[in-house]
């Protein structure tokens, strides 16, 4: 199972997935496929799904499940509400 | 970065009927259904004609044709744009669904001849039946409406449903 992070870039770039979809020539569902994890791309498409986020393959897909975003920005978690003194 | 909108370049023609996932389910079992409920209640009109012969005779004539008309639906569909589009018309997932579809046709088709086989070569061994032309034609029209129908009848059954 190879876990990505395209639905985080996607966004992050500002893109819908028709967009996305378009820019690397698959249908819009293959992306919500992908971005659900249904579906484990060519490396092909892996590559091109890099270069259209301008970030290495490596930084969009991994072997490993990625860490949350919180624990990867270093913020401290967060106090469940209630719990406040 | 922000792209200008573009159209996808994967989308099936206009030409294509654009049936939605349920209706595209229904037409299938539709399809499907009706030709083989009409192809075993042919079996029926082979006994003598009585009373309720006429209505027999009407209702395996509309069974089937409502089947050949749902193939044909179907067989006209987006789905079977997917199930039968070369590769460099559909992307790779599509291209993966489609050969994983076709062989779940192939291996359902190769079960139910199988099958079909079997139960002649019983029913001829233990009360020396042998079907006859007309059940056989009658059969072979089942397979072939089957078999066009099948790869996007699975592939309407596959569908997530999701329009992206």
């Amino acid at each position: 199972m190879i876990s990505n992070r395209i639905q985080i870039f996607r966004t992050d770039r500002g893109l819908s997935r028709k967009e996305l979809a378009a820019l690397v020539d698959v249908n819009p569902q293959t992306i919500g496929f992908l971005e659900r994890g249904g579906y484990t791309p060519s490396v092909e498409l892996a590559l091109q799904l890099a270069r259209v986020f301008g970030v290495s393959v490596e930084a969009v897909f991994s072997l490993e499940p990625f860490p949350p975003l919180a624990a990867q920005i270093g913020a401290p978690p967060t106090t469940p509400i209630g719990d406040t003194p | 970065m922000n792209a200008a909108a573009p159209t996808p370049s994967k989308a099936p023609s206009k030409a294509y009927l654009h049936f939605s996932r349920t209706t595209a389910r229904a037409l299938s079992v539709g399809a499907l259904g009706s030709l083989c409920l009409s192809f075993a209640l042919k079996f029926l009109l082979a006994d003598e004609p009585g009373p309720q012969h006429a209505v027999l005779q009407l209702t395996v004539g509309v069974l089937g044709l409502a089947g050949m008309v749902a193939s044909v639906l179907l067989f006209l569909s987006t789905y079977s744009f997917r199930a039968n589009a070369p590769d460099a018309q559909i992307d790779e997932r599509e291209v993966l669904e489609r050969n994983r579809a076709y062989f779940r046709a192939y291996q359902t088709l190769v079960f139910v001849l199988l099958l079909s086989y079997i139960v002649t070569e019983i029913l001829e061994k233990a009360f020396g039946w042998i079907p006859t032309r007309g059940i056989v034609a009658n059969f072979l029209t089942l397979l072939i409406f089957a078999a066009l129908t099948l790869p996007a009848a699975i592939l309407a059954w596959w569908d997530a449903g999701e329009e992206g």
